[in-house]
């Protein structure tokens, strides 16, 4: 799936929130719970299905000094993860 | 007829209502501690009947903030907060203390505290400590390590902040040590993360970690997006101004020779 041009939105079921950087997350439904790293929850914060995937990426580089297409291959990664769990999903166009 | 009692559990008034006089007794008998004659903040009204998957709970908005419709195993409720009512249905009365639990993490959790899985005792100056952690990670061989203090509970805190202060209380949801033998509480010195081990140790956690361990042992069902967030908010609160620990244990009688080493 090519997603570096799509807009991705947070499953508004999903109850969150950021504690000292960190996201939780809880899917009340399934009784799970997801706890993500600063990087994790920085793209978390960026699903507000008005940031394309690019620019989800611009943001994670200018924020850490890392290899450019090592953050886009773990962010893409990480946000198909998260639709693959139906944390997240395509905004409908 | 309908037959009621009262109980105060971390200060908030809980009114119990049934037609059922053998229900309204037995909670009068096992719980003597926390009878109140104070008007209850919210009255929970049981109903009984073989049918009570089938009675209508009617609808909730996702983030309803004035009413809250949840199914658990063997029950269902229907709480509406304006009219300061909630309606349990269910087979029997055997669920009867979990469907009270539930009532006062709700109520609770509406006014920013918690119900926790925990154990929590009264320390020599009246302070409260939290031991808290999932079955069998040693909360009621804490409490009997501990003959020396009082027991607020062996199974399940009340913890909440009043006047800019979090404090522990005592609730009447034991565990095998028993029954509460008391309805107090005490503001909250530190809370403990447990794990048993082959020897002391400990290490302070900082607010991101024990949040996220706390959330894992707070009594919530999973039926308000809304709850949830206001909870781990709460929590975020709590980790912030009570110091929170990794707690590793023997099962010694040197474990509050080791606890006042280091929390003085």
């Amino acid at each position: 799936m090519d997603l570096l041009d799509k807009q991705i939105i947070r499953n508004a079921n999903i109850a969150w929130r950021s504690i000292e950087g960190e996201a939780l997350l809880i899917d009340s439904r399934q009784s799970l719970i997801y706890p993500l790293n600063d990087v994790g929850t920085l793209v978390w914060e960026m699903l507000d299905g008005k940031n394309s995937v690019n620019r989800i990426i611009e943001a994670l580089c200018e924020e850490f000094q890392a290899d450019t297409e090592l953050i886009r291959k773990d962010a893409v990664d990480f946000i198909e993860g998260l639709i693959s769990l139906k944390l997240a999903d395509l905004t409908r166009a | 007829m309908e037959y009621r009692v009262t109980l105060k559990i971390a200060k908030i008034a809980f009114g119990l209502a049934c037609q059922r006089k053998k229900t309204i007794n037995s909670i009068i008998k096992k719980h003597p501690f926390f009878l109140t004659d104070s008007p209850p903040a919210i009255t929970a009204f049981f109903s009984f009947s073989k049918d009570w998957r089938k009675k209508p709970l009617g609808v909730s908005g996702q983030r309803a903030t004035s009413s809250l419709l949840c199914r658990a195993e063997h029950f269902s409720v229907r709480m509406d907060f304006k009219l300061c009512r909630a309606d349990f249905y269910s087979a029997d009365d055997l669920a009867v203390l979990s469907m009270i639990r539930l009532l006062c993490a709700v109520i609770l959790s509406r006014r920013g505290g918690i119900l926790l899985h925990s154990c929590s005792v009264l320390g020599r100056r009246g302070q409260a400590y939290v031991f808290f952690g999932p079955s069998e990670s040693g909360k009621t061989t804490v409490a009997r390590l501990s003959p020396d203090k009082r027991i607020l509970s062996d199974e399940t805190t009340a913890v909440f902040k009043e006047k800019g202060r979090w404090y522990a209380y005592a609730t009447p949801f034991a565990g095998e040590y028993g029954p509460a033998r008391c309805n107090t509480g005490g503001p909250l010195k530190a809370v403990f993360a447990l794990n048993k081990d082959s020897r002391f140790s400990h290490s302070r956690l900082g607010v991101g970690p024990a949040s996220r361990k706390l959330f894992c042992s707070i009594f919530l069902e999973p039926c308000d997006d809304a709850m949830i967030e206001r909870t781990l908010g709460s929590l975020q609160g709590l980790c912030r101004q009570v110091p929170c620990y990794d707690l590793h244990f023997k099962a010694q009688s040197r474990l509050w020779s080791y606890i006042d080493g280091f929390i003085g």
